[in-house]
């Protein structure tokens, strides 16, 4: 190895292991929110939004909202969904996606092939105790709302979630009867 | 003195024994496969019948209103009328013909009486004062209720504290005590109107709705979505939210789901409120929902056991052999007057003996199977079988009381209050002792049928819910046969002892 390869191969040493960093810092802090359908990897959106505010006025439903100050500067004033109280509606022809200039939301490049893969928001989770059919008598509010097929599967009466196929619209969080809801709303990010 | 009814004779007796015996037989040796397979059709009950009757609420408040016009007369005889038992309305018609009959409407009709019930009834008008429409929801507090009180938990003590007051206390002899205990459950019912939502009371608190509600388990007839695909489209759940007209459903039901009758009041609220007409009455067989799989939760399985313990305490209270062991027990612990401690002793010990039986026989199954499951799994899942056992007894019990004592209630409508009225004569009672409404021997059969129909379905239990929770254990399930067997021996035998008139 001569003295050009050892500079060249430590610095993309750093630079990789600098990137990975901000990933790893950027990632635990997205477990705090969720963002709206199709927007790209973190860090990636927060590079290509600019804070424009467009998607917040395109969803007809209200979900989107920015985020505030609080929860740090990079993060202030960009988009994510409100799941708690409301869920994504899913619209056909996704407003939300297509207010977006920058591209910060951007629908994937196979869309011309027909069917195109729905986005993966977040991923909801039964809350056994809570949730009536675990604790009591038959239930079933959330029976049905689930977009996805063979997200949600019924096992006597009881509800379970795929995580593999759950996509985290929070409708069936929706649904929930439940004054505190039985399924809960986690992003897909790990806090680390 | 009082009069007694003869028992059961032993032919009936013998008879539906052997019955009993073939059916423990077929229950543990016949093979299982084919019961998974068993019919589960029901038969819709007049879904245009009731389409139209959804326009509106009439009929069931026209009832309501009588219901509880001859409740407020039970409250003004009680406090008013005469102190002899059998000449005033409200014990006649609280204890010998409602309290009766309730359970016999339970066979026919399932948790009817909770659609006109009066305590709930009164509460309402109460609170929320509004007659038809949806109230007013400021008219509650509207509170949760807490998650301690949110089982059956309450139910059962205040059903512990209801058989109290019947067998210990004796409030079926004195109007006056009965016109307070009415008054006392509208009191509870309205307050829990006041501070919680939706009908809590009716949900969690209400002893003779729970009852009700297990044993409408049993019934013929239930609530139910008409079609699944609806339902699953349906995204407004207007039977759970109410619609701006009607009601939402009292008790916190989902209709998409509903398999289980228990807590359902019958009310008929969702069949108005569902907008696409999906929830009918229907007819089934009686032991569907017995024999499906669902799961008694801990505090339902004890319900059912405290059931299965009490209803056999009626019969136990009435045989001379209890009043020894009172006495003997009172002389013990120096009990005097009405000897109100021992009774209750001897009510909590005849609660703990039945589940301790349940309880050592589960523990043997356990073993027969090798310990394939856990104690409380087998202890919860087979506490279904208490069920049909204790209802078929309840009614075989309670026909006694409907049939024989019943009569006289055209004089008592003249005179509620009974002024002026004399007690009963010798003759008088041996003219009502005389004058049943059926003929004794066809309410020996009847009774002799109610008990195997009872063990029946708890065979029927026993075969599904074991192979569900013990898979292939064939007649390794002897004990829990043996438990059913030792109930119903027993009920046989209280049913063949004669039993003391009310009054």
């Amino acid at each position: 190895m001569d003295r050009r390869e050892f500079f060249k191969r430590g610095f993309s040493r750093l630079r990789e292991s600098a990137i990975e960093g901000v990933q790893a810092h950027v990632n635990t802090q997205a477990s705090h929110w969720v963002r709206p359908p199709y927007a790209l990897d973190e860090l990636d959106f927060l590079l290509a939004c600019n804070r424009c505010g467009d998607c917040i006025k395109a969803c007809p439903h209200g979900v989107i909202f920015a985020l505030p100050l609080r929860r740090g500067i990079k993060a202030a004033a960009t988009p994510a969904l409100d799941l708690l109280h409301n869920a994504c509606r899913l619209c056909k022809d996704w407003p939300c996606v297509h207010s977006c200039e920058t591209g910060a939301l951007r629908l994937p490049e196979c869309a011309d092939a027909g069917e195109m893969p729905l986005p993966v928001i977040a991923i909801a989770r039964v809350e056994t105790d809570r949730c009536l059919p675990y604790i009591g008598p038959e239930c079933g509010a959330c029976q049905g709302a689930c977009p996805v097929t063979g997200a949600m599967q019924w096992d006597q009466g009881k509800p379970r979630i795929d995580p593999d196929l759950c996509i985290g619209c929070a409708l069936c969080r929706e649904a929930c009867i439940l004054k505190i809801k039985a399924i809960s709303i986690h992003s897909r990010h790990q806090a680390v | 003195m009082t009069m007694m009814h003869p028992g059961l004779s032993s032919g009936w007796a013998l008879l539906a024994w052997l019955f009993v015996v073939v059916i423990a037989c077929w229950a543990l040796f016949a093979p299982r496969a084919t019961c998974a397979s068993r019919a589960k059709g029901s038969a819709r009950i007049g879904h245009h019948l009731a389409a139209k009757h959804a326009a509106s609420s009439w009929p069931l408040l026209t009832l309501k209103v009588v219901v509880t016009a001859l409740f407020l007369l039970v409250i003004i005889a009680g406090a008013l009328g005469t102190p002899i038992p059998a000449r005033n309305l409200a014990t006649v018609l609280t204890w010998n013909i409602w309290w009766a009959g309730l359970i016999v409407s339970v066979f026919f009709l399932g948790s009817a009486w909770c659609a006109v019930c009066p305590w709930d009834a009164l509460a309402i008008w109460l609170t929320r004062r509004n007659v038809t429409g949806r109230p007013n929801s400021n008219a509650s507090l509207n509170l949760r209720v807490p998650k301690i009180l949110r089982s059956v938990g309450p139910a059962l003590i205040m059903f512990i504290g209801l058989t109290w007051l019947e067998l210990g206390f004796g409030i079926t002899t004195r109007p006056y005590a009965t016109a307070l205990l009415a008054v006392l459950m509208v009191v509870l019912a309205t307050i829990s109107a006041a501070l919680f939502e939706r009908k809590a009371f009716c949900r969690y608190f209400c002893p003779v709705g729970r009852t009700i509600g297990f044993y409408a388990q049993l019934a013929p007839v239930e609530l139910r979505r008409v079609d699944p695909e609806v339902c699953n489209r349906c995204s407004t759940l207007d039977c759970y939210h109410g619609t701006e007209k009607v009601e939402p459903c009292p008790t916190n039901l989902v209709m998409k789901n509903l398999r289980e009758n228990t807590y359902c009041t019958s009310c008929g609220n969702c069949i108005r409120s569902c907008p696409s007409h999906n929830i009918a009455w229907n007819i089934r067989p009686m032991s569907r929902e017995a024999i499906q799989e669902a799961r008694p939760l801990p505090d339902e399985a004890w319900f059912m056991l405290v059931l299965l313990a009490l209803t056999g305490l009626h019969g136990l209270t009435m045989l001379p052999i209890w009043e020894q062991w009172i006495r003997a027990l009172a002389r013990h612990i120096g009990d005097s007057g009405q000897l109100l401690w021992s009774f209750t002793a001897g009510l909590l010990a005849s609660i703990m003996l039945i589940v301790l039986v349940y309880g050592l026989l589960v523990a043997l199954t356990r073993f027969c199977n090798s310990r394939k499951v856990s104690f409380k799994r087998l202890f919860y899942g087979m506490s279904f079988i208490a069920l049909p056992l204790a209802f078929a007894y309840h009614l075989a019990h309670n026909l006694n009381h409907l049939l024989r004592e019943s009569s006289g209630l055209g004089g008592l409508l003249a005179n509620p209050l009974g002024t002026g009225a004399q007690p009963l004569s010798m003759a008088e009672k041996q003219a009502r002792a005389m004058s049943a409404m059926i003929p004794q021997d066809a309410l020996f059969a009847l009774q002799a049928a109610l008990i195997v129909f009872g063990f029946w379905i708890a065979m029927q239990v026993l075969r599904h819910r074991g192979e569900a929770l013990l898979p292939g254990s064939g007649w390794k399930l002897f004990p829990m046969c043996v438990f059913a067997l030792i109930m119903t021996a027993s009920h046989l035998w209280l049913l063949t002892q004669p039993m003391m008139m009310r009054f």
